[in-house]
């Protein structure tokens, strides 16, 4: 399913390439050892290093390398052996060296790709160009004083790894499946913890339009300051179709970058070409040595790579035969997928049924009570227990339901809620039989019209002896038990 | 280095001159450049590439070590407020 924009005189369709920031899960910051956590007292964690004061010297993180490699090699990526620091120029009051310490022709990270999934269920390979570390800028705050900016400088140095994609998305549902599909490596390997809301990670996009059928890379613009998946495949839709409309109106387009304003869904100039950045690069001579990546680093990280959601969702559908879809929304994220694990394990729990009871009852509660599987108070144990007691008919499905809730509240297994509040399903034929006569006895006139062919009576029966029995009765039996009793 | 050049550099460093100093400073920087460039003609063919002799970048531990210097940080900053280092507003 081809994505094209039907503009008045031609067919277009779109190219996007994807910039993604990604802020590193670490300790100490990427040249200092000032703490790289977020919040807390404004300029507090911040040392002489980050506030660019005269005469410091930067010195790499090492763990701030390995988390690159490692995501280097989630990415399918070639790594580089050396790689070299460079100097980013421009001036602004957040960035107090005056430069940014980057990566510019030699990245630690090259050539990869991720594969994501389209809406017809076909896999797309989107090419990754590069990966490469650099400082994070500080933060200000404008609205404390009057005429003035507040800078703190907290998130000043702290350790991003900006990771550029080839112009392969064509279009926003792609860009948005890559989006998810990085932030779901990122999470897994715990290099980034994904976070778009909070900034930790950010996305610019650079989109351009052709007819359809050409292979031409025309003028493209950057879009900036889209936090979140939806606000990502927003902006590319908009900038996408303005980029037809300059052209077929017999315009042209400039290269330029622009920001996203979500509530009124458009993007708009932020700087066009005459005030384009000219960063003037150079090495960095406080880091003039190459940045070393030994074979016994890339051994050693390649050991400790955890299974990456797509090895993980191929192996729950070969392994427990889940569907597809099941599959891939359970590895979505990794606690999920663990929490799934753990249940499926349970003795008599069926891993299809296990599955959906999660995705379904489960998620409902979560979403419901907006938690997260992180933050469940049902053990994964439970959720199989549950499983393996609708299966052996202890309780039926409505009451699997509501011991969710109940296990959610009470924090306590289902065996004990079962027998505290008798929840046993009532299999027993005879007790059955006895509430369906006195049913049939009470209601002489509905068992008259059932009989005379008005078979929508039937679901009146079963939800009396439903409620007769507190929910608690097998409704196979009851079925059965009321169809002898009904046409007699 | 002609004006234009100058201008261009004297805006990505935030700098405004008028135009007899745009004059001045243009000469100026061509004299530097010019200077610079006569190093290019020494021969060095003979002297080893300092580059060249590689070592790896020297790495340290992901340790935190330096913490609430922020009284410090500002002590010496013009404008502080609370715990921030102020500027002219850079928003409208």
């Amino acid at each position: 399913m081809k994505y094209v924009i039907k503009g008045n005189k031609h067919e277009w369709e779109v190219v996007i390439g994807l910039e993604v920031h990604c802020q590193v899960i670490s300790n100490a910051k990427l040249f200092s050892d000032a703490s790289a956590a977020s919040g807390g007292t404004p300029n507090d964690t911040v040392s002489f290093i980050d506030a660019g004061f005269p005469g410091m010297l930067p010195v790499v993180n090492e763990f701030c390398v390995e988390q690159a490699v490692k995501t280097g090699l989630g990415l399918n990526a070639e790594i580089n052996r050396k790689s070299v620091f460079a100097r980013k120029n421009y001036f602004y009051a957040d960035l107090p060296q005056g430069y940014q310490i980057s990566q510019y022709d030699k990245p630690i990270v090259g050539n990869g790709y991720l594969d994501i999934e389209l809406e017809d269920g076909s896999a797309k390979r989107i090419g990754i160009e590069r990966l490469h570390l650099e400082q994070d800028a500080g933060k200000s705050v404008h609205d404390l004083l009057p005429g003035k900016s507040c800078i703190d400088l907290n998130r000043s140095g702290v350790a991003l790894m900006e990771i550029v994609s080839k112009p392969e998305m064509s279009s926003p549902y792609e860009a948005g499946a890559y989006m998810t599909k990085m932030r779901s490596i990122v999470r897994w390997l715990g290099t980034c913890d994904g976070n778009m809301d909070e900034g930790s990670m950010r996305c610019d996009a650079n989109v351009s339009v052709r007819p359809v059928g050409s292979s031409e890379l025309r003028t493209r613009c950057e879009v900036k300051n889209v936090n979140s998946i939806r606000y990502l495949m927003q902006a590319i839709e908009y900038e996408a179709r303005r980029h037809v409309d300059v052209y077929e109106n017999g315009g042209s387009i400039e290269q330029e970058t622009r920001l996203f304003n979500p509530a009124a869904k458009e993007t708009r100039t932020m700087r066009g070409k005459e005030n384009a950045n000219d960063y003037r690069y150079f090495p960095d001579p406080d880091l003039s040595f190459p940045l070393t990546v030994t074979e016994e680093l890339i051994e050693r990280i390649k050991s400790e790579m955890p299974e990456l959601p797509d090895e993980r969702a191929a192996r729950f559908i070969k392994e427990y035969g889940l569907p597809k879809d099941d599959a891939a929304r359970l590895v979505s994220e990794m606690a999920s997928a663990d929490y799934f694990e753990k249940a499926a394990q349970v003795k008599g729990a069926d891993a299809r049924k296990t599955a959906n009871l999660m995705l379904v009852e489960l998620a409902a509660m979560l979403t419901d009570r907006k938690i997260s599987i992180e933050n469940v108070e049902i053990k994964p144990e439970w959720l199989g227990r549950l499983t393996a007691l609708v299966e052996d008919g202890t309780i039926g499905l409505r009451t699997a339901k509501d011991l969710i809730i109940m296990m959610e509240d009470t924090r306590r297994d289902p065996d004990s809620l079962i027998e505290e509040k008798g929840l046993r399903q009532v299999s027993d034929t005879a007790a059955i039989e006895k509430i369906i006569d006195g049913i049939i006895e009470a209601n002489p006139s509905e068992a008259e019209g059932y009989r005379a062919g008005k078979e929508k009576l039937m679901g009146f029966f079963v939800g009396q002896v439903m409620k007769a029995t507190g929910g608690k009765a097998n409704p196979g039996i009851i079925n059965k038990l009321l169809k002898e009793k009904l046409s007699k | 280095m002609d004006k234009k050049e100058t201008q261009h550099i004297a805006k990505l460093a935030r700098l405004r001159f008028d135009d007899d100093e745009l004059t001045n400073l243009s000469e100026q920087m061509t004299g530097i450049l010019k200077w610079v460039d006569m190093l290019q003609s020494a021969d060095t063919s003979a002297v080893a590439d300092i580059s060249g002799e590689e070592k790896p970048l020297g790495t340290r531990k992901d340790e935190v070590k330096t913490a609430g210097l922020s009284r410090e940080l500002i002590k010496n900053a013009p404008e502080p407020y609370e715990h921030f280092f102020t500027v002219p507003r850079m928003v409208e």
